[in-house]
C-alpha cells in the first residue's frame, strides 16, 4: 500500500519532466500541473496508480516536447521589431519548417536526392583534389621534376624514363637551373635483423636525394656526400616502421653495421613514417655512387631513374635546354647522337595515369549534379504550383513580390543546407572506404583526405543547389495575380491550370539527356572491359600460383642459387597436388623482367644494330606450368645442358621483328656469353606486362645453358609458377612451409594465383566500369523518377480534360496512349539529344577503352534502348491511373 | 478555419456555462463522456496553453490563486469559435443523415 500523501516514485517522475517545459510554461502552469495531478492520482485506486503515472509521464514528455516546438516558433508567428536582415530569414525558416513538416515526402525525396549528388561530388573533388591538386608531400615539390633522357637514332633510341649517369654528372656540376639532381634505383632488400631475414622494399640512392627531396632524418642524419665514395663502405638509412617494429626502436642502432642483402652497411639514420620514397612499401635506402664514366666508355650509358629539384622560378623550358647541352657535353664522344632531355613535374608523372580517369568520373558525378538539380527544380515548381493559392492570399495580406522570393529561398536553402550536411556525412564514409577500393598502384592513397577545402566545396555547392532550385519558382512569382487566383483560376484543391509545362519538359529532356551520355559511357567502359577479358593471355591461368624467390647473395654463390631453386621445384613435384613446376626470371604480370640488347641474327653484330628484348632464362617445365603453346618447333628440354649446343626459344613477335620466315634452324651468334646459338621452336606470344598492352619481343633460355651470364642474370630473382591439379589454394597454403623446411635462409614473396594477378591487373578499368555502371544507372533512375514525376502532375492537372474525353466516348486506351505520348515525346528527344552530346564528349573517354572505338555502335545503338525501356516504365504508372480514372468523379473536381 | 481537436472542443464546451479550473476542467469532461475522454494533466495543460495563445481563453483571475490553480473561462473570441465550429459539426451531421449513414433512434441510442 502507498501512502496516498507521498506520490513516490511516480510523483517523483512526474515532477522532473514537468522541470524540461520551457521555462515560460514552466513558471506558469508547472504548478498547477503538479497540483491537480496529485489530486488526481489521490482520486486514482492504488491498483490502477501505477498506470495513471506511467501514461501522465508520456503524456508530459510529449507537452514539454510540444511546447518547446511552440516557443520556438513562437516568434514566426508575430513580426518582430528587426524585420529584414538575417532575423527575416530565421522567421522565414521557421515557417518553411512548418510548412514542410506536412510534406514529408517531398522532404525525404529533395533531401536524398541533394545528399547523395552533394555526396558523391564532394567525395570524387575530395579525391581530385588529394590526388591530381595538392602538392606532393615534399617541399616546394613544384619544383621537383624528372628527368627523362630521349636518345634519337642509335643504341637504346627512345625513351625509357631515366638518365644516364654522364648527364647526371654533366649536369650537377655546371648546372645553374638546379638545386640538386639526384638518382636512384628501387630494390627489394633482405635486410638481417634480430628476428632473422625480413625481404624491405627500398632504393639505391645518391646522397643528393634527400636535399633534392628537402626530407630530414627523424633519429640520426641524411646521407652526406662522404657517405657514397668509391671503395668507401656502404652506408644506410632504415624506415620508421621498420626501425621500430624489428629493432625495437633501438637507439644504438644508429652507428652500427646492418647486414643488408648480404652486404655491411652503416647505419646513419631512420627516416619519418611518412617519408614515402619511392614508393609506400620503402623502408630501406643505401647510399650508391654513380660511376664517373670515363669518356667514351660505354660506362656513360648507364642509366636510372633521375629527379632534379629546379631553382625557384626556373621554367621546365629553360631547365630542358641547360640539361640538353649538359647532356650532349657529356656524351661527347657520342656526338652525331642527338640526345634531349625531357623535364616532366614528378607531380605530373606520378598522378598522369589516373588523370584522365579522375576527370571522367567528376564528369560523371557532375552530370548526376545537373540531373539531381534539374529534378529538384521540378519538385519546387510543382509544389509552387499548388503553392499558388497560399501565395495569393500573401500578396492580397500586403506581401511584397520580395517576401515571396525570400520565402521560396528560405525553403530552397534550408533543404539544400540539410542534404548538403547529409551529403557530407557520405562523402566522410566513402572516404573512409575507399583506399580499399582502388585497385594496388594507384598513386598518392595514403594523402586521401576530406578536408576543409572539400567541405568549404560541399557547403558552396548545397548553396548553389538551393538558390537554382527555388529560382524558377521564385521568377514564376511574378504571374502570381491575386485576383486571378482567388476569384476563379484556382480549384478546390488548390491547384493553378494557367501553369505551363515548358519549362518542366525541357528539365526532362534534359535529364534524360544527360543520363544517355552516362549510358553510353559506362556501356563503352564495360564494353572494353569485357573485350580485356576476352583477350588470349598466351598461357592458361586457371590453377596456377606464383610466386617469387629470393635467394640472398650472402648466402648462395651464383651457381647455387639456381641449383636450390631447381631443387625446390622438384620437391614440389613430388607433391600429387602438384602437376609441374616452372621457374624463370620473368613471369606474366610480375614486373622486372630481364632487359637484353640483343643483335638480331645475320645482323652486322655491332652495338649500333642493337636492338631490345626480353631475356627470359627458364627452367625448361616453365612452358608445361604455364602452358605456353608451340608454334613451331620444340621448346627447350632438360636435356639442353651446358654441354650440347646453346639453344633458344623466340616468341611470333620476336619473329616478326627480327627474323624472317623459317626462323628454327637458324644459328645465332653472340646472343649470350660469345656462343653461337641456335633457334630450335617458336612459341606463341605471351602478354607479360598487362593483357592490354603490345607483345614485346622475347628470348627463351634455358638456365642450364645461361646461368652463368651476366650479372644482371645472376642477380634477378628467380620466379615459380606451379601449376596444381585442381587444388590452388592447398599449395599456396603449403608454400612456405616447404620452403622453410628445405632451406630457411630463401625468401618466398609474392604468394597468389595466376588468376588473382590478372584480376589485380585489371582492377582499375574494373572499377572505372563498375563506377560509371552505377553513376549511369543512378543518374537513369533519376531521370525515370523526374519523368514519372512530371507525368503524375499532368495527369493530374487534365483530370477534368480525361474526364471529358471518357465521358464523350474516348476508350482508355486512348487516355493511356494520351498520356504515354507525352511521356515518350519527352524521352525520345532526350535520346536524340543525348546521343549528339555523346558522340562528342565519348572522345575524351578513350584514353580508357580498349579496344573499343570510342563511337562503338553497339553502345550507340544498344543504350538508347535502354533508355527508352527504362523511361516507358515510368511513363506506365501515370498512364494507367489515368486511364482508370472515374469520368464521374474527374468531372466533379470542381 | 481548421477544425478544432476533439479535445479543443470538449474543453470550449465544458467551459461554455461556467468558467472551472484544470482540475474541474478534467473531472467534467470525464463525467460528460462516461470515462471515454480523460485528458492528462500534461495534454490538458498543452491544450489550455494553446488555446490561450489563440486568444480563445482567458484566465479569470491572477495566477496562482487557490490550491488548484487558476480558473479559465472563454473568452469572447472562443464563444464565436465553440458557436462555428458547432455549426459546422451540424451541417455536417445534417449531410450525413441525408444519406442515412446514421439515424439516431427514440431512446438516443443509434443504430451502427
Amino acid at each position: 500500500m502507498s501512502d496516498v500523501r507521498s506520490p513516490g516514485l511516480g510523483g517523483a517522475v512526474c515532477r522532473i519532466l514537468i522541470a524540461l517545459h520551457p521555462r515560460a510554461v514552466r513558471e506558469r502552469y508547472g504548478h498547477e500541473i503538479w497540483e491537480i495531478t496529485r489530486a488526481r492520482a489521490r482520486d486514482t485506486p492504488d491498483s490502477r496508480r501505477w498506470a495513471f503515472w506511467a501514461r501522465e509521464s508520456v503524456a508530459l514528455v510529449r507537452s514539454a516536447f510540444d511546447a518547446r516546438i511552440d516557443a520556438w516558433l513562437a516568434p514566426a508567428r508575430r513580426p518582430t521589431p528587426d524585420s529584414g536582415g538575417f532575423m527575416e530569414l530565421v522567421r522565414e525558416m521557421k515557417q518553411t519548417i512548418r510548412a514542410l513538416r506536412r510534406q514529408p515526402g517531398f522532404v525525404v525525396t529533395a533531401l536524398l536526392t541533394l545528399a547523395l549528388a552533394i555526396g558523391i561530388n564532394t567525395a570524387v573533388f575530395s579525391v581530385v583534389q588529394s590526388i591530381l591538386l595538392e602538392p606532393l608531400p615534399f617541399p616546394d615539390s613544384n619544383q621537383i621534376v624528372r628527368v627523362r633522357e630521349v636518345i634519337s637514332g642509335g643504341e637504346g633510341s627512345g625513351d625509357a624514363g631515366y638518365a644516364t649517369a654522364a648527364t647526371f654528372h654533366a649536369w650537377r656540376e655546371k648546372g645553374e637551373t638546379i638545386e640538386a639532381v639526384a638518382s636512384y634505383a628501387p630494390a627489394s632488400f633482405t635486410v638481417f635483423s634480430p628476428d632473422g631475414p625480413i625481404g624491405a622494399g627500398g632504393a639505391w640512392v645518391t646522397p643528393s636525394i634527400f636535399p633534392m627531396l628537402r626530407a630530414a632524418a627523424l633519429q640520426g642524419r641524411v646521407f652526406e656526400e662522404a657517405d657514397a665514395r668509391p671503395g668507401g663502405r656502404l652506408a644506410a638509412l632504415i624506415g620508421e616502421k621498420l626501425f621500430r617494429e624489428h629493432f625495437g626502436a633501438d637507439p644504438d642502432l644508429i652507428g652500427r653495421v646492418l647486414q643488408v642483402e648480404g652486404m655491411e652497411c652503416v647505419v646513419v639514420g631512420v627516416m619519418p613514417g611518412d617519408f614515402y620514397f619511392p614508393d609506400r612499401a620503402s623502408e630501406v635506402w643505401i647510399g650508391f655512387v654513380l660511376p664517373r664514366p670515363e669518356f667514351g666508355t660505354p660506362g656513360g650509358s648507364m642509366a636510372h631513374p633521375t629527379l632534379a629539384r629546379l631553382k625557384e622560378g626556373v621554367t621546365l623550358a629553360a631547365g630542358e635546354a641547360e640539361a640538353t647541352l649538359a647532356a650532349n657535353r657529356g656524351h661527347l664522344s657520342k656526338s652525331s647522337e642527338g640526345r634531349k632531355i625531357r623535364l616532366v613535374r614528378l607531380q605530373d608523372e606520378m598522378v598522369g595515369g589516373v588523370r584522365p580517369a579522375l576527370l571522367v568520373i567528376a564528369a560523371a558525378v557532375g552530370l548526376i549534379l545537373l540531373i539531381g538539380v534539374a529534378n529538384l527544380s521540378n519538385l519546387f515548381l510543382v509544389r509552387s504550383a499548388r503553392r499558388q493559392r497560399e501565395l495569393s492570399v500573401r500578396v492580397t495580406l500586403g506581401a511584397s513580390q520580395r517576401d515571396l522570393v525570400r520565402g521560396l529561398l528560405a525553403e530552397g536553402l534550408l533543404l539544400s543546407g540539410l542534404g548538403g550536411l547529409m551529403g557530407v556525412g557520405l562523402a566522410l564514409a566513402t572516404m573512409r572506404a575507399l583506399p580499399s577500393w582502388l585497385p594496388a598502384g594507384f598513386p598518392r592513397v595514403e594523402e586521401l583526405a576530406l578536408d576543409w577545402t572539400s567541405v568549404a566545396f560541399a557547403a558552396g555547392l548545397s548553396m548553389l543547389t538551393g538558390v537554382v532550385c527555388s529560382i524558377f519558382p521564385a521568377l514564376r512569382t511574378r504571374q502570381v495575380d491575386p485576383i486571378v487566383c482567388l476569384r476563379d483560376g484556382v480549384r478546390s484543391d488548390g491547384r493553378s491550370p494557367a501553369i505551363s509545362f515548358r519549362l518542366q519538359q525541357s528539365f526532362i529532356v534534359v535529364q534524360v539527356a544527360l543520363a544517355l551520355v552516362l549510358l553510353v559511357g559506362a556501356g563503352l567502359l564495360i564494353r572494353s572491359f569485357s573485350r580485356l577479358l576476352e583477350v588470349d593471355p598466351g598461357y592458361e591461368p586457371a590453377n596456377v600460383v606464383t610466386a617469387t624467390l629470393k635467394l640472398p647473395g650472402n648466402r648462395y654463390k651464383d651457381d647455387e642459387r639456381w641449383e636450390r631453386a631447381r631443387e625446390l621445384a622438384q620437391l614440389l613435384e613430388t607433391d600429387p597436388r602438384v602437376d609441374s613446376v616452372g621457374l624463370g626470371t620473368g613471369l606474366p604480370l610480375s614486373p622486372g623482367a630481364l632487359q637484353i640488347g640483343i643483335a638480331a641474327p645475320g645482323g652486322s653484330g655491332r652495338k649500333e644494330d642493337q636492338s631490345q628484348a626480353s631475356l627470359n632464362i627458364v627452367r625448361p617445365a616453365y612452358a608445361r606450368a604455364l602452358r605456353l603453346r608451340l608454334a613451331v618447333g620444340r621448346f627447350l628440354e632438360e636435356t639442353d645442358t651446358a654441354d650440347v649446343t646453346p639453344v633458344v626459344v623466340v616468341n611470333e613477335a620476336f619473329v616478326k621483328a627480327y627474323l624472317g620466315r623459317e626462323p628454327v634452324g637458324q644459328s645465332w651468334p653472340g646472343l649470350l656469353e660469345g656462343k653461337t646459338w641456335q633457334i630450335v621452336g617458336v612459341v606463341r606470344d605471351v602478354r607479360y606486362a598487362s593483357l592490354d598492352s603490345g607483345v614485346r619481343p622475347e628470348v627463351y633460355v634455358s638456365d642450364r645453358q645461361a646461368r652463368a651470364g651476366n650479372r644482371a642474370i645472376r642477380n634477378a630473382g628467380v620466379r615459380l609458377a606451379i601449376r596444381t591439379r585442381g587444388d590452388v589454394m592447398g599449395v599456396a597454403a603449403a608454400l612456405p612451409g616447404l620452403v622453410r623446411r628445405l632451406d630457411p635462409g630463401m625468401l618466398l614473396g609474392n604468394v597468389a594465383t595466376m588468376e588473382h594477378r590478372i584480376s589485380a591487373s585489371i582492377a582499375a578499368p574494373r572499377l572505372y566500369a563498375g563506377l560509371l555502371g552505377a553513376l549511369a544507372t543512378l543518374a537513369t533512375g533519376l531521370a525515370s523518377l523526374g519523368l514519372y514525376g512530371v507525368l503524375a502532375y499532368t495527369v493530374a492537372q487534365r483530370r477534368r480534360e480525361i474526364g471529358v474525353r471518357l465521358a464523350v466516348g474516348a476508350s482508355r486506351i486512348d487516355i493511356l496512349r494520351l498520356i504515354y505520348r507525352d511521356g515518350l515525346r519527352l524521352v525520345l528527344v532526350g535520346a536524340v539529344l543525348g546521343t549528339i552530346g555523346a558522340t562528342w564528349l565519348t572522345q575524351y573517354l578513350s584514353s580508357l577503352l580498349y579496344a573499343v572505338d570510342p563511337h562503338d555502335l553497339v553502345t550507340f545503338a544498344f543504350m538508347p534502348l535502354v533508355l527508352v525501356a527504362v523511361a516507358s516504365a515510368a511513363c506506365a504508372l501515370p498512364a494507367l491511373r489515368a486511364a482508370r480514372l472515374d469520368p464521374l468523379s474527374s468531372l466533379r473536381v470542381d | 478555419m481548421t477544425p478544432l481537436t476533439n479535445l479543443w472542443y470538449h474543453v470550449l464546451l465544458v467551459l461554455w456555462d461556467e468558467p472551472r479550473h484544470g482540475y474541474g476542467i478534467i473531472k467534467e469532461i470525464e463525467r460528460r463522456t462516461a470515462g471515454d475522454l480523460v485528458p492528462e494533466t500534461g495534454t490538458l495543460y498543452t491544450a489550455i496553453r494553446r488555446l490561450q495563445d489563440e486568444g480563445l481563453l482567458e484566465p479569470l483571475e491572477a495566477p496562482d490563486s487557490g490550491r488548484r490553480g487558476s480558473c479559465y473561462r472563454l473568452s469572447r473570441r472562443g464563444r464565436a469559435a465553440l458557436k462555428a465550429e458547432t455549426r459546422r459539426l451540424h451541417e455536417l451531421v445534417a449531410l450525413a443523415r441525408e444519406l442515412k449513414i446514421y439515424v439516431p433512434g427514440p431512446a438516443g441510442a443509434g443504430r451502427r
